[in-house]
């Protein structure tokens, strides 16, 4: 039988960049992170996951999420498995990376998991995390849970439930519509390959990558979009709110910025809604480029300056439908309880026997009544 | 950013500045001319010169026993700096102080401190002062990730943010207490992650890009002169030698030291200025002449300059 194989990455660094003093974002914390990865394991565990790789990383969130189950479960020789429980449980391992506590570790280690064939990656971060995570792996579905701050791609929702999401789409039992392949911007530095972004590709007069995040929309002078909905934050909100563009629509949109005028109210940062110049706004389709540059300009990449482009350097960006394959959580659920998924009494030797009544258990596991009867 | 191109060129001269100095320091501690204790900041210049970058003359600073770097990004005079380090009269505590110990509070420099964490409660003081004065400085207490896990820290963010000082705890997170790795006496290694428990932004930068830290620190030092109250920055670096100078570091793994020389700083900085077109070889090379010059004469004046006299043993004696 088919060992089931869940690819895990939680980035430490996310949630704490200048954001938290130009704008009104909170830190989110490597505790809460734990907290999730645990809860995100659980469901997993229940969901008849058989494998987790993790990342390592310099918080050791995995090692720290295990570690603080508790006496309900048991973490034995790479085992999880729920107390007094004799199953297969959830084997989890790590993966052989080296950590260098640099956003590089996460897309090193979607290749290394893309590689190990794994069914499903689940990442725990913002949309700087699920960018190199595409960049790793571009061919195995992402579930991203969002931790950042002007999370597009991420999507925001329970970790338990993401766990349990991921674990049927990993088993392939999560419908056929939950997955599908994303857009993505692909930048290119003097007609060579530079970067890749998932939702927006902005030009700064910032001539420096410096702390990263963008937060005056006057330093910027044009973006590229792959989508952007009314209910966005961040710069993706911008095209979102003048002539949305959807995730799985068949092109992307650009903006031109007006160093003058001001005619669009946009939330680009937690709690900052700013006003924003739109000049000029058309549709891309997959292949069309913008050309931009010389410089000295950076390119931010899902909100985060990445691309230092020089003074004789020019850049271009093209939308491409090339991107990931992407989780649709709700989807990847919806799809699931119609496949009875979550009614397996497989499953039933994962749960926690502490905390369901021996009644309970019987009736689930012994008597054949477990979930609904299709009569 | 409002930033021009004089100040970056400034903050790269600070930079300069403190690791020539350091390495004076080294050598000269190596050569018996220095006594008593020496550690040395060599690799974190970034942090405080990106810092002190965004503070007028006016504004305070706390320090700590590395304390070279935040000295000089703040105006420290280099002939009483090094007169001290030699222990003669000349130096900022007439030779009785020492390396640890060095105040200019002209200059807004209210002390290196020997021990951990003591600058914390001291620059609380010094903000609660400027808020209750009504001016509008604002205090910067830079620390280590060992002085987080000391009470003077938490006393004095728990203060500062009920009182909504205005002060900027500047965390440069090298990783190691002396010997100890973060890991092994942490369970928190995002120092900025404490932020939290006290109500306050906190944010995590690479504290090797003086850009990245500059950029940060203009927004926690206006953040603070507003009245908006305080802000916890941490910015991630790492020493280049021992805690002090005759620690051999035998307890970081030489690949970790190897990975962090390859993102020093101030070749980083260079290279950028001069991609910029701000700078070229031959300014670089002047910028280090002068800084040379300098050095020369601090060590000159530190020489030429007398011990203490017996009579001043009990001077400036307070306790």
């Amino acid at each position: 039988m088919k060992t089931v194989t869940v690819g895990l990455i939680a980035n430490p660094a996310s949630g704490k960049d200048i954001r938290r003093l130009v704008a009104y974002g909170t830190v989110f914390d490597n505790q809460e992170k734990i907290s999730m990865v645990r809860r995100m394991l659980l469901g997993l565990l229940v969901g008849g996951t058989d494998r987790v790789l993790y990342m390592p990383d310099y918080n050791g969130l995995v090692v720290r999420a295990l570690d603080g189950l508790g006496s309900k479960y048991s973490y034995v020789d790479g085992i999880l498995r729920a107390k007094d429980q004799d199953g297969p449980g959830l084997r989890v391992e790590m993966i052989p990376l080296e950590v260098t506590a640099t956003q590089d570790d996460s897309r090193r280690a979607a290749a290394l998991m893309a590689q190990a064939k794994v069914d499903c990656l689940l990442v725990l971060g913002g949309d700087g995390t699920s960018r190199q995570v595409a960049k790793g792996a571009s061919n195995t579905p992402i579930l991203a849970i969002s931790t950042g701050t002007n999370n597009v791609f991420p999507w925001l929702m329970e970790a338990t439930t993401a766990g349990l999401a991921a674990a049927a789409v990993a088993a392939g039992r999560a419908g056929p519509i939950a997955v599908y392949r994303a857009k993505r911007l692909v930048i290119r530095v003097n007609g060579e390959y530079a970067d890749q972004a998932l939702v927006d590709a902005a030009v700064s007069r910032k001539a420096w990558v410096g702390s990263r995040a963008v937060w005056e929309p006057c330093d910027l002078t044009e973006a590229v979009f792959t989508r952007g909905e009314p209910w966005n934050l961040g710069l993706a909100s911008i095209i979102g709110l003048w002539d949305p563009v959807g995730p799985t629509d068949p092109y992307g949109a650009y903006v031109l910025f007006s160093p003058v005028k001001a005619n669009l109210m946009a939330p680009i940062a937690p709690g900052l809604i700013r006003p924003v110049g739109v000049e000029l706004a058309g549709r891309l389709l997959a292949g069309q480029t913008r050309v931009v540059g010389p410089g000295p300009l950076t390119v931010a990449l899902d909100g985060e300056r990445e691309l230092e482009v020089g003074a004789s350097d020019q850049a271009t960006i093209e939308v491409d439908l090339q991107g990931p394959l992407v989780v649709d959580p709700h989807l990847a659920l919806a799809g699931a309880t119609a496949d009875r998924f979550f009614g397996q009494p497989a499953l039933v030797g994962r749960l926690d026997r502490a905390l369901t009544t021996e009644n309970s258990l019987n009736n689930l596991g012994g008597q054949g009544n477990f979930g609904r009867e299709d009569s | 950013m409002d930033i021009g191109k004089e100040q970056l060129i400034g903050i790269f001269d600070k930079m300069l500045r403190i690791r020539a100095f350091e390495q004076k320091a080294k050598e000269l501690f190596a050569g018996q001319k220095i006594p008593g204790f020496v550690h040395l900041y060599a690799g974190e210049e970034a942090v405080a010169a990106g810092v002190c970058a965004n503070l007028t003359v006016k504004d305070y600073i706390t320090s700590t026993h590395r304390g070279h770097g935040h000295l000089i990004a703040k105006g420290g005079r280099l002939n009483e700096m090094m007169a001290e380090l030699f222990g003669k009269s000349g130096g900022y505590c007439k030779g009785k102080g020492g390396s640890m110990h060095i105040a200019d509070v002209e200059l807004g420099i209210l002390g290196a401190n020997g021990i951990v964490g003591a600058g914390q409660p001291i620059a609380a003081g010094a903000a609660f002062a400027s808020k209750y004065l009504k001016t509008d400085a604002v205090t910067v207490c830079f620390f280590g990730d060992g002085a987080s896990n000391r009470g003077t820290f938490h006393e004095s963010l728990n203060l500062a943010s009920a009182f909504k000082l205005p002060v900027i705890f500047v965390c440069e997170n090298n990783q190691y207490g002396i010997s100890n790795h973060q890991s092994t006496a942490m369970n928190i290694l995002d120092i900025s992650d404490r932020a939290k428990s006290y109500g306050i932004p906190g944010l995590t930068v690479d504290g090797n890009d003086p850009l990245a830290v500059f950029e940060a620190a203009k927004e926690a030092v206006d953040r603070a002169r507003k009245g908006d109250g305080p802000s916890l920055l941490e910015c991630k670096t790492w020493r280049h030698h021992g805690h002090f100078e005759g620690d051999s570091s035998f307890y970081k793994k030489p690949e970790d030291q190897t990975a962090w020389l390859s993102k020093d700083p101030i070749p980083r900085f260079e290279k950028k200025l001069i991609e910029l077109g701000i700078l070229d070889g031959p300014k670089v090379a002047a910028l280090h002449a002068e800084v040379d010059k300098e050095l020369a004469e601090a060590i000159d004046f530190a020489e030429r300059s007398p011990y203490p006299a017996v009579s001043e043993l009990l001077t400036d004696v307070l306790a």
